[in-house]
């Protein structure tokens, strides 16, 4: 028989409630909310079980922001969570196929919600916004509408899986890729720095999807790169799956390489892309290589000095002429002696210049500044002896045109030195003079501007891109000569023959691309 | 959802229903027939006869005072039941409603179309359990707790009881759905951002008949498929003389007021994208009154009448006259012989065609003869068509020709085709591109005439709406109903009204058969019951009318268990044999039961109208709640009855 009386019973189980409270909290207490997950804060604050999760990586709130909708979803479907998300998955797929796109877009945050760390899910979903989703449309304020809705959708999905790298750098693929290098690029692009829906963006940029973590990108590339840089961080905490490592933290000087073509291929030319070639050559060079890599085995440094290489060697017990194979093989892969050249090639100026000269040349060109209007000198006349059968006439060109350093205008020969035409076409006959146009004079520069940076970087003779752009100059400049029936005049010797004649089998395919850039203007 | 439900037909409707409960209560009544005699031997037959008497007569002598007493009853105890804490989820819903929506980023449109589907979908599937619980468990508590006892001891009939149930849950149903109404709607009124306020709206579509031209201008069923997955829609080539024709009827100035609104809502498919890509595509409308080629149109159907085709697009009627009476001559000495296809064909096609182009004319020129003349003809023509005996087909052809050749003058005058071409837009996908056409149609050039467009280019009330593209090597996709006539809107609490009231037909639909299985089975199994069928008529429906009318390639049930063994799938042939006899011959009473069961589950299907709401359209009586309200009351009634006896024949006293 108990001899306690009621109210000693009760005092004995307030007293053993009480005592077993305290294993209960030291085991049970949460962290605090104001510890950054993951921080030496968050792994000593909390009961003992948190700090286990927080150790580990288990707790909600380590994968990144904890959305209370997403818990509450979970805990209300009482375990039917996977039939749920099965039947979501179908209905999205039913609902992209009948091009239903409100209820789409609410399916899949409906999926997100019961699934919010399940990395395939952001993947493929953001993928199917961007690309499928965008494609179905026809407007291109309406695809660029859907590409960001894909871009937003990756950025939601790191701050909500701060662990997984993948999300950061499809959120780069997207504002590179997609927006930079698609069929759209020209108009997403100028959708990037100007968002087409004015009413609600006021002629500016959506900032949702143009800024990131307080830092306006007034470039897509940009904002790439930021996002490619991120997934290098992350990339150090937690491998990813998407491709070798190398090429993969590559990626945030790829970007930045891109931004100076962007700018180039938009006919902008001068110090801001070659302040842009530079940082990627520096980007190139010094961050990515010097990075080590170890790659199945060996270590290497794609862009180590003799010391590194001797030390890297030992390290690895093999020759410093294996270890510099090896790194060759690997530059190989990530092309890596190419874009070096590249980028010190375009970081010159005289590479700008000869872009820009030949892009206004291939402009004026299709503007129809075809008329040869201008005279000058035929190659080296000027450094030949006077010609004694020459008459007085024919001198006083040859001397006004040999000390001009531009070829001179027609109109101003025949009238300030009173020759006539005929002297000049017998001139031309003579091969002493020849005529040329604007777009020609244009071009002839940058071709000189262009063979002189040729020379000095081998590399690019072997470059599909610059081959194709030497050529297409050589091809503008040969056409307007064929404009009025003058292919005899074409000269002996030019800038980029050597180029012309080595690549002789690429003329076909270019005058296509020739035609097409002449109907459609570029 | 598809727009392009077909509009509802009663009569049809209620012969099937009437085959079915026919069906259903001979077997019923043979089924009763036997359980009598095993129960009662040789005086089964009159106790099976007499309960069927008095239940009759309970029906007939119902008391609506009683019945509404019970339903006082019904709704008291129902409010017992706490029913309306089904109000504290549904507030939960609305409050906690923004975490689940998409954000303000996304274009008003399409947050409307998401605002609406949510609230619609919320209540219905908050009605749903109330309603499927409160009448499942209603009777079988009452009977548990002996409380119908009290009930059923006074002079009360036993369908005054069941009918007295169905109303008092519906009332309470009602009540909740009414209130849920209200709230949703100002719930979506007041989430809509003010610049999307003007799309708040209730559509009113008039469809019409769609057909295409091919690339080669000839008739054709239906478009190219671009290979989209979803064959919804089908594409023309622009700049090709391919189209999409819609035709109208109904049109006339007194309805539209003196403009016609189009709506239309394309697709874009682009072969290539060029410097244009920045560019929609174009689209063009062209008006068309085609009297001669409708007149035309039955004789292209046989090979037989091309020349007289000919003769009649040249306007050349008396040659038409001469031909057809070669083909009669032809007919009548049996040298042409019209095969019985091509006859009815030719038929339907001429009633069609010749009825739409004179019957118009008999009242716009009722004075004149010739309209009259020409209908009457025409009917003589389709009638010995059909019939196909030679004599009197050969006389109606000649007694047509005559028409022809007689009033040539006003056939010249009269049958023509008119065309206007309107000028050329730009596509706006999935965003509705809205075009109005002033009754004055603008000049197709300086000094053409100004036609109007109702006087000049509508006939009978029909107009015929060409669509072309006109952009090389683009498509244009297109369904029955992206091309409309855009009647003034109505206000979107019309769309919205007839969405509500169509969840509360499904509503009663639940709650009827709900009481009714509540009858003869306990709560839980009622429920179970109860939901099983809303499964099987939601989900499960459209595959079992696939199956039912063999739209599904395969076999029977038997004949398909036989090939699953052996491994042969649908495509390999059976040989004849005895075996191959006794599975078919017994998979089609297999297949006439799941017709019976098909007919029997309801189908749940129409009573989905939420599409049209969200996506900015007015709820159509005739082809989606006329539909939802049949549905119910064809339910009504069976089951009541059904309900009655089963209540009547179940032993209260076992729980």
């Amino acid at each position: 028989m108990n001899s306690l009386t009621m109210r000693q019973r009760k005092l004995v189980y307030l007293v053993g409630i009480v005592i077993l409270l305290i294993p209960i909290i030291w085991l049970g207490r949460p962290a605090g909310g104001s510890a950054n997950p993951g921080s030496q804060d968050a792994l000593t604050s909390g009961g003992h079980l948190s700090q286990l999760r927080q150790q580990y990586d288990l707790d909600e709130s380590t994968f990144g922001n904890v959305d209370p909708s997403s818990a509450t979803m979970n805990l209300v479907l009482l375990g039917l969570r996977g039939l749920a998300v099965n039947q979501l998955w179908m209905q999205a797929d039913e609902q992209k196929n009948t091009k239903n796109w409100a209820e789409l877009r609410s399916t899949v945050d409906s999926i997100i919600m019961l699934q919010p760390h399940f990395l395939k899910v952001w993947r493929f979903q953001g993928w199917n916004l961007a690309y499928n989703v965008s494609a179905s449309w026809d407007s291109l304020e309406d695809r660029y509408y859907w590409v960001k809705e894909g871009g937003k959708f990756y950025m939601e999905g790191t701050r909500r899986n701060r662990r997984y790298t993948e999300l950061y750098w499809e959120t780069g693929r997207i504002l590179g890729n997609k927006i930079g290098r698609s069929d759209e690029w020209r108009y997403f692009r100028q959708y990037f720095k100007s968002d087409p829906d004015k009413e609600q963006f006021l002629n500016g940029q959506d900032p949702k999807f143009a800024w990131a973590e307080g830092r306006e990108f007034d470039d897509n590339f940009l904002a790439a790169e930021h996002w490619f840089r991120k997934a290098n961080e992350a990339e150090l905490r937690r491998v990813q799956h998407i491709m070798m490592r190398m090429l993969f933290r590559f990626y945030p000087t790829h970007a930045q390489i891109e931004y100076a073509q962007g700018m180039q291929r938009e006919g902008e030319f001068g110090e801001r892309p070659r302040a842009a070639w530079f940082e990627a050559f520096r980007g190139l060079t010094e961050e990515f290589g010097k990075e080590e890599f170890r790659q199945l085995g060996p270590r290497v440094m794609l862009d180590a000095t003799d010391a590194e290489v001797r030390l890297l060697a030992t390290q690895d017990g093999v020759t410093p002429q294996q270890k510099r194979a090896e790194i060759a093989s690997y530059q190989a892969m990530a092309n890596y002696r190419y874009w070096r050249s590249r980028c010190g090639f375009e970081s010159e100026g005289k590479a700008a210049e000869a872009h820009e000269r030949l892009y206004n040349g291939r402009k004026m060109y299709r503007e129809g500044q075809t008329n040869p209007t201008h005279v000058m000198a035929v190659g080296n006349v000027c450094d030949q002896p006077d010609d004694k059968k020459a008459t007085p006439a024919e001198k006083t060109v040859l001397k006004l045109l040999c000390a001009s350093k531009t070829p001179i205008e027609r109109e101003t020969l025949l009238q300030e030195l009173l020759v006539t035409d005929e002297l000049l076409e017998s001139m031309k006959e003579t091969r002493t003079i020849r005529f040329v146009s604007p777009a020609q004079i244009e071009l002839e520069k940058g071709m000189a501007l262009y063979a002189e940076m040729i020379q000095r970087f081998p590399d690019l003779d072997a470059d599909d891109i610059s081959i194709e752009e030497g050529m297409m100059a050589v091809l503008y400049w040969r056409r307007n000569y064929t404009l009025f029936g003058e292919e005899g005049d074409i000269p002996e010797s030019y800038p980029l023959k050597a180029l012309w004649v080595k690549h002789k089998a690429r003329i076909e395919s270019l005058e296509a691309d020739f035609e097409r850039e002449l109907s459609t203007g570029g | 959802m598809s727009f392009d439900r077909l509009p509802f037909e009663f009569l049809p409707a209620f012969g099937q229903w009437l085959l079915v409960v026919g069906v259903l209560s001979a077997l019923a009544a043979g089924l009763s027939l036997v359980f009598a005699v095993v129960l009662h031997g040789a005086a089964g037959p009159a106790v099976a006869w007499r309960v069927a008497c008095e239940g009759v007569t309970d029906f007939v002598r119902m008391s609506p005072r009683r019945i509404w007493a019970l339903t006082v009853l019904t709704m008291k105890e129902s409010l017992r039941r706490r029913v309306l804490l089904i109000f504290i989820v549904f507030v939960v819903l609305f409050m906690f409603a923004g975490w689940f929506m998409g954000d303000s980023d996304m274009r008003p449109d399409l947050q409307i179309r998401n605002l609406v589907s949510f609230v619609l979908r919320a209540i219905s599937w908050l009605i749903l359990p109330l309603v499927l619980l409160l009448s499942c468990w209603g009777l079988p508590e009452d009977i548990r707790a002996r409380s119908l006892h009290t009930v059923v001891t006074k002079p009360v009939r036993r369908s005054e009881i069941v009918l007295g149930r169905i109303f008092g849950f519906v009332l309470v149903g009602s009540g909740v759905l009414l209130a849920m109404g209200v709230v949703g709607y100002v719930w979506i009124v007041r989430q809509v951002p003010e610049k999307a306020q003007s799309q708040l709206v209730s559509r009113v579509p008039v469809l019409g008949e769609m057909s295409f031209l091919d690339s080669n201008g000839n008739p054709s069923n239906k478009g190219i498929n671009v290979g989209d997955m979803w064959e919804y829609r089908s594409y023309i080539e622009g700049l090709t003389a391919a189209r999409a024709i819609w035709t109208f009827d109904g049109v006339d100035a007194a309805r539209l007021g003196d403009k016609l609104t189009l709506e239309s809502n394309f697709e874009a498919f682009r072969t290539h994208k060029g410097k244009d890509m920045d560019q929609s595509l174009l689209v063009q409308y062209i008006f068309v009154k085609d009297l001669k080629q409708r007149i035309v149109r039955p004789f292209k159907t046989s090979a037989d009448f091309q020349l007289a085709a000919s003769h009649m697009e040249a306007g050349d009627y008396a040659k038409v006259a001469t031909e057809l009476d070669v083909i009669a001559d032809g007919i009548g000495k049996l040298k042409v012989k019209v095969p019985k296809e091509s006859r009815q064909r030719f038929a339907d096609v001429l009633e069609r065609e010749y009825t739409s182009v004179f019957e118009p004319f008999t009242q716009t020129h009722s004075s004149a003869k010739w309209p009259a003349e020409f209908q009457a003809r025409t009917r003589e023509l389709v009638a010995a068509t059909r019939a196909g005996n030679q004599k009197p087909l050969a006389k109606a052809l000649r007694a047509l020709g005559k028409a022809f050749k007689s009033h040539a003058a006003v056939l010249k005058k009269e049958i023509v085709d008119v065309s206007v071409e309107m000028s050329p837009f730009e596509i706006a996908e999935f965003k509705g591109n809205k075009q109005v056409f002033k009754r004055k149609l603008p000049p197709a050039s300086i000094g053409a005439p100004q036609l109007d467009l109702f006087d000049d280019l509508v006939h009978g009330g029909r107009l015929r709406v060409e669509v072309r593209g006109l952009e090389r090597g683009q498509y244009l996709g297109m369904a029955r109903p992206d091309l409309f006539i855009r009647l003034p809107d109505r206000p979107f609490l019309s769309g919205f009204s007839k969405a509500i009231l169509a969840n509360w037909l499904m509503m009663v639909l639940i709650t009827v058969i709900g009481v009714t299985a509540s009858c003869f089975l306990k709560g839980p199994i009622a429920a179970v019951l109860t939901f099983s069928l809303i499964i099987m008529g939601t989900v499960f429906h459209d595959f079992m009318d696939r199956l039912v009318h063999d739209k599904v390639p395969g076999a029977g049930a038997v004949e398909s268990v036989f090939r699953i063994g052996t491994h042969k799938n649908q495509s390999v042939k059976l040989d004849d044999s005895i075996g191959k006899s006794i599975m078919q011959a017994i998979d089609k009473p297999l297949l006439a039961a799941l017709w019976l069961v098909f007919h029997v589950i309801p189908n749940f299907n129409p009573y989905e109208v939420t599409g049209w709401v969200a996506n900015g359209f007015d709820v159509p009586w005739s082809s989606a709640m006329m539909t939802c309200l049949f549905n119910t009351l064809a339910y009504f009634l069976p089951c009541s009855v059904l309900g009655y006896f089963m209540l009547r024949l179940r032993e209260l006293e076992s729980k």
